[in-house]
């Protein structure tokens, strides 16, 4: 397979076997990869454990749009990037753990950003319901304590 | 005593289940209305269904989601579970500002002026804790505008722990008490590039002065006592 590749492209296979070939270029946009590939440890296959076909292909899109774009306009970047981190909260999820693991500091910032963007102007009761999962009787209880201090507030 | 100063609206446990289920289909409500992509979010995923997902997140990830908030925000998550409780403790930016914290207030409870000063003193608590509650963690950034006069011994804590967080950026744009004088420790802080000063108090600066990364200084309503203090700056 190696043969008929050409120099500068990679081969990343995911956590499910799955292989995609991007340039060397957008895969670098990885620090974790770019020191492998740096290091010279990097054989033409890299494997990317913890993160499956799916979300890799998604991690690999917004590289590639960030690679080509370099000289595009930012605010038509930051439309993309918006739209691309508008995803139900599973694939978030998996794509900051991604990101995070394979250190890709664009794609992090983009999401951490979205992130605080929904907890931006919600209330503690919104936030607990919403991402931590919450049920509501877990709130009653275990906040007693809380909202006996938060009543007491400045009154 | 921290989170006394916000009004976070806790406000579910007050009354018996019913209500609270009420509330909660108002919560949802809420959580849907304010855009079409907030609306998506919440039609994949059922409220409530237990996800989790934020608190099983790294830490180096929940430290960056807060960098993106302001501080009072960031602050308040410190109520959302008890891994957040004191993450909030190594933000690097601290943003504080009396007038935008009471604006929320005076709306809720206008007729209530004659609480002001005491409500002011419990802010000053506050943000006394914030800067004495904080990690080991450089702080970056400290911006405190205030309107509430600060006392001296109380500003002289809150620079020195700014210098012993290695700042970077002090701008202080706030009414001291008479006689002020900035801590020694000030002067000689290495770490310093930015140092913005704000406040109508004499300028006595100490014999010795090392400011070896500054790069920027802004001295407004300063009063320097004399020639030879603004020399002993400047030279």
């Amino acid at each position: 397979m190696s043969s008929s590749l050409e120099k500068n492209m990679l081969i990343l296979r995911s956590s499910d076997g799955e292989e995609f070939i991007v340039p060397e270029v957008v895969a670098v946009m990885s620090k974790a990869i770019k020191n492998m590939v740096e290091d010279e440890c990097a054989s033409n296959t890299i494997p990317v454990p913890n993160v499956d076909a799916n979300i890799l292909a998604m991690v690999i899109e917004f590289c590639k749009k960030h690679d080509e774009s370099e000289a595009e306009a930012a605010s038509d970047l930051k439309t993309f990037d918006s739209e691309f981190v508008n995803r139900g909260q599973e694939a978030l999820y998996d794509l900051i753990t991604a990101a995070n693991f394979r250190d890709v500091k664009e794609l992090l910032d983009a999401l951490c950003q979205n992130v605080a963007e929904m907890i931006k102007g919600k209330s503690v009761h919104h936030i607990r319901i919403q991402f931590l999962g919450y049920q509501l009787f877990e709130i009653l209880t275990s906040n007693f304590i809380w909202n006996i201090w938060c009543d007491r507030d400045f009154d | 005593m921290i989170l006394q100063c916000f009004s976070l609206q806790l406000d579910i446990s007050v009354k018996g289940k019913k209500h609270c289920k009420r509330k909660q289909k108002k919560v949802d409500d809420n959580v849907l209305s304010p855009s079409s992509k907030k609306q998506k979010l919440s039609e994949e995923h059922n409220i409530g269904e237990g996800i989790d997902m934020m608190s099983s997140l790294p830490e180096n990830v929940l430290h960056h989601i807060l960098s993106f908030l302001t501080t009072k925000e960031a602050i308040q998550t410190s109520i959302l579970s008890r891994r957040w409780q004191y993450l909030w403790t190594s933000i690097s930016n601290i943003d504080l500002n009396d007038m935008s914290s009471w604006s929320n207030r005076k709306k809720d409870k206008g007729k209530k002026k004659d609480r002001y000063p005491m409500c002011r003193s419990s802010f000053l608590d506050f943000v006394e804790r914030v800067l004495l509650l904080h990690d080991a963690s450089d702080i970056k950034r400290l911006r405190l505008r205030f309107t509430v006069v600060v006392n001296s011994s109380r500003l002289n804590s809150w620079t020195s722990a700014a210098v012993r967080h290695n700042v970077e950026e002090l701008d202080l744009s706030l009414p001291v008490q008479t006689r002020f004088v900035l801590p020694c420790c000030l002067f000689t802080c290495d770490s310093l590039v930015v140092l913005k000063l704000f406040m109508d108090c004499p300028f006595n600066p100490p014999i010795f002065i090392h400011f070896s990364n500054l790069k920027t200084l802004h001295l407004s309503a300063v009063t320097f006592s004399d020639d030879n203090s603004t020399q002993q700056l400047f030279l």
